[in-house]
């Protein structure tokens, strides 16, 4: 019976006026499976990597506090001998691979261990079976899907074997098959003693699963185990997502026209034989389970990406729009903030905006006005790589809304904005689709969002269809 | 041959015959690496290294034809050739894993350095789509970032400081700890006969050097 | 950065030099462009001069990212043995091609004492790069046979390339990333 115990755990960036997190006291044990959820930009993230040992090692920070593994002190444990009792299954699988092929990182792995070589046949052969993919054994990483990576990941996790297993997102770039499959994998781990704990922002394949749900506290800034009231509640409002109406029956003329669209990830179908019909003018969330396709789709739709059949902008199928006039009419919010930006301040950034707009669809009074509204006024001679998570995402719609793209794809862009500026945004999106814009929008996060949302798509079974609510 | 014993061989090679001035040298190595290209390497990599070394042979030989001295041209579009098949020879046989694994087993080069580098290589594809990315957010803001453009570079390489911390947190939670021992499951010696054809081939260059 | 080389900054230099290369390859049609432009004029070899800045990038940019000595040697010959084993056509001649500009680089900033990542050290740099990569040119690309006037625009040509690209490009680079505070 193994146990992981978090006391007091305050951590605080370097540079920041206040902790990320402060006073943590968690309790984890064996057989047991805890997640961890929060919005994105609350610090799940910077626990996890504590928890792993990771920071302040790889990262400028203090932190206070103690973590023990069976009353021991961690810190006090060599990094070898670390590393052997906290595993990490990591958000991005080409992070954990060094090596080319599956079978050399299982060797490069069981090396490090310093495991004798005539043990390591076995010891491969019995990790990979345990996920079912023996057959990936002499694979390239470059030829794998998402899900399986993930699946190769977690059987390298099995041959560490070490007692706590800490999962960062890991499903990010999964397939909803193989997502189903691998929580079913780590709670047989779990049963067999493992300690497991996850963060993750997605609700989706948990429930019956975990023994412990930890929530963020923000009038605290801790993160605290939910009580069974709390957990139903969760699970209930994610269930439920039929609960403010819309019209499913759409009116008007489509930006985008798609005719037997077929989109695939390695081999696998993500959209089949589509039609479908996207509203000039108006904003479309899509919804879908991660994995589903909807960030593939979105490649797509900004010519990054192989389909079958036809996607007609403005009538023209985009094949035979260049790329680069293309993307004056079509612009993207990238998932990560900081792909977005091309200048080093705020004041830069904006006004590069500015200046290069396609459409001037926003005055100087509206920008100075909205610019203060996102707080990022007092923020202009900040370096943007040296801002919160929540104040670069709104540096970054901000900087995109402003450029006037009559097609603006939004990849779920309120990820870490705090509920009071995100009335600002719809009232940014909501003044840009007033001018003509079209607006497509992936989002977990749905609340708030009624005045802005005028249909939504939702994908089901390779397909995508108009709903009556979100 | 390990891996780090033939490379030291072709680089004083190649070193060798930068620096002199044999016709026939050059011949004698483009021909005996050709014959060991043929067996070893695929048939289109032997067409491209030919193919893809007219442009500069071409050049260098008219540059030399017109600029300079003719035979001088024929000396140099000869170093060419010897340069790109010798080179091929080295990397049909020999993996970088190869390479790696005997400069840490074999030349006690710290494996961070080897397990580092090897890391970096298989993070080339991430690494390409990280650029074409940048341009592509470049693009929608009216911005186009070229070769030249210092914003490519730094955004690049703010990309790659990501990378490389996320990498090293990966490969340490794959047990991998700069100085701790570790066991090796494929072994590369050094061979008697390593050391013999390393001497047997170098006094066969400066013969034909000399004669 | 006190640990200089930690696995980290090992992947970090060797991605910096993967960067430039695959840039660089991006503009290898314009070298074939420039070079087949020439060679009627019998002056493709000038091409070589022109792009040269471009190329030897990587040293003097991991030089002024990790001011520590040995960064552009081990930037610039860790980027050849990474490009041999693309499958670039040069093989092994790119190794010592590798060498020898990361030496020409790293003697750079070996005269200004490590203490100058500005423009002293910048053309610090410019000038051990220009002369020491020309004189190993002049041996192995035959230099040497070539006419005085042409010997004088290549050493010129190819002094301007490295001076703007490894020069100035990646001082702009370098100034870039201290003013994002991503170094110090």
């Amino acid at each position: 019976m193994n146990n992981l115990s978090i006391n007091n755990l305050t951590y605080q960036y370097t540079g920041t006026s206040k902790p990320t997190f402060k006073r943590v006291s968690l309790d984890f044990e064996s057989n047991q499976m805890s997640l961890i959820y929060s919005p994105s930009g609350s610090g799940k993230s910077t626990l996890l990597k504590t928890i792993a040992g990771f920071y302040p090692q790889y990262n400028d920070g203090t932190i206070n506090g103690v973590i023990n593994f069976n009353n021991q002190n961690i810190s006090e444990f060599s990094e070898w001998q670390l590393r052997q009792t906290i595993s990490m299954m990591f958000q991005d699988p080409m992070q954990q691979f060094c090596m080319t092929t599956v079978e050399d990182e299982f060797i490069f792995t069981l090396e490090n261990l310093q495991i004798q070589p005539d043990k390591m046949n076995q010891i491969i052969e019995d990790a990979l079976s345990f996920t079912h993919t023996n057959d990936l054994r002499k694979r390239d990483f470059k030829a794998l899907s998402g899900g399986e990576k993930q699946k190769v990941a977690l059987s390298i996790i099995v041959a560490i074997n070490a007692p706590v297993i800490l999962l960062d997102e890991p499903f990010a770039n999964v397939d909803i098959k193989s997502r189903l499959e691998l929580i079913s994998l780590l709670s047989q781990l779990k049963e067999s003693g493992k300690i497991v704990i996850g963060i993750d922002h997605d609700l989706m394949g948990y429930e019956n699963q975990i023994d412990q749900l930890i929530g963020f506290d923000e009038d605290d800034t801790t993160f605290k185990p939910l009580d069974d009231a709390a957990v139903f509640k969760l699970f209930n409002q994610f269930n439920d997502s039929t609960n403010r109406p819309l019209t499913s029956e759409v009116v008007g003329e489509p930006i985008i026209n798609c005719s037997d669209l077929s989109i695939a990830n390695y081999d696998m179908n993500l959209i089949n034989h589509l039609d479908l019909d996207l509203i000039r003018a108006k904003t479309t969330l899509i919804t879908g389970p991660n994995g589903c396709g909807k960030s593939s789709l979105f490649k797509t739709f900004i010519k990054q990406h192989d389909f079958d059949g036809e996607i007609n902008f403005n009538r023209k199928s985009i094949r035979k729009i260049r790329l680069n006039k293309y993307l004056q009419n079509v612009g993207m919010i990238f998932q990560e903030s900081t792909k977005q930006f091309i200048k080093i301040t705020v004041e830069d950034e904006l006004e590069l905006s500015k200046k290069n707009a396609f459409n001037n669809w926003f005055n100087d009074k509206q920008i100075t006005e909205f610019t203060h509204r996102l707080g990022l006024d007092e923020l202009s001679d900040r370096v943007i790589y040296s801002l919160s998570d929540g104040q670069k995402k709104r540096l970054q719609i901000l900087s995109m809304v402003m450029m006037g793209h009559s097609l603006l794809l939004l990849d779920e862009p309120f990820n870490g904005i705090n509920i009071e500026y995100i009335a600002v945004v719809v009232d940014l999106l909501n003044q840009a689709k007033q001018n003509g814009q079209t607006q497509l929008l992936i989002s977990h996060q749905t609340h708030g969002l009624e005045n802005l949302i005028d249909y939504h798509l939702a994908f089901d079974n390779h397909k995508l269809s108009y709903q009556e609510a979100f | 041959m390990n891996p780090v014993l033939k490379l030291l061989m072709m680089l004083v090679i190649a070193l060798e015959i930068s620096f002199t001035t044999s016709v026939r040298l050059n011949l004698v190595i483009f021909i005996v690496s050709l014959i060991y290209l043929i067996f070893f390497a695929s048939f289109k990599r032997i067409i491209y290294l030919l193919f893809v070394t007219l442009i500069p042979a071409i050049g260098i030989y008219f540059a030399q034809k017109i600029n300079g001295n003719y035979q001088y041209g024929i000396l140099l579009v000869t170093r060419l050739y010897a340069f790109v098949t010798l080179g091929g020879t080295y990397t049909c046989r020999t993996s970088i894993e190869d390479l790696a694994g005997s400069l840490e087993q074999n030349f006690r080069v710290p494996s961070k350095f080897a397990y580092g580098v090897m890391g970096a290589f298989n993070l080339i594809e991430t690494i390409k789509q990280e650029i074409i990315d940048i341009k592509l957010a470049a693009k929608m803001r009216n911005v186009h970032l070229s070769y030249v453009s210092p914003t490519l570079y730094f955004k690049s390489i703010l990309a790659a400081m990501n990378w490389s911390t996320l990498l090293a947190q990966g490969m340490n939670s794959h047990l991998f700890v700069e100085g701790s021992s570790r066991t090796h499951f494929k072994k590369i010696t050094i061979k008697t006969t390593d050391y013999l054809i390393l001497i047997v081939v170098l006094i066969a260059i400066q013969i034909i050097l000399i004669f | 950065m006190k640990n200089t080389w930690s696995l980290r900054n090992i992947i970090l230099l060797t991605l910096i030099s993967i960067i430039c290369g695959i840039i660089f390859f991006a503009t290898g049609f314009l070298y074939n462009a420039v070079s087949l432009a020439l060679t009627p004029y019998g002056l493709a070899p000038l091409a070589n001069d022109l792009l040269l800045g471009l190329w030897i990038m990587a040293a003097p940019l991991a030089g002024f990212i990790f001011k520590r000595p040995g960064a552009p040697f081990l930037a610039e010959v860790i980027g050849a043995i990474v490009e041999m084993f693309l499958g670039g056509q040069w093989g092994v001649e790119t190794v010592v091609t590798g060498i020898e500009q990361g030496i020409a680089t790293e003697l750079g900033f070996v005269a200004t004492k490590y203490k100058h990542f500005d423009w002293l050290g910048l053309i610090a740099t410019t000038i051990s790069t220009t002369v020491i990569t020309f004189i190993y040119d002049w041996f192995k690309n035959g230099y040497n046979a070539y006419a005085i006037h042409l010997l004088i625009i290549m050493f010129i040509v190819r002094f301007i390339s490295i001076f703007i690209f490894g020069g100035v490009l990646s001082k702009l680079i370098a100034n870039m990333l201290e003013k994002s505070h991503v170094i110090k």
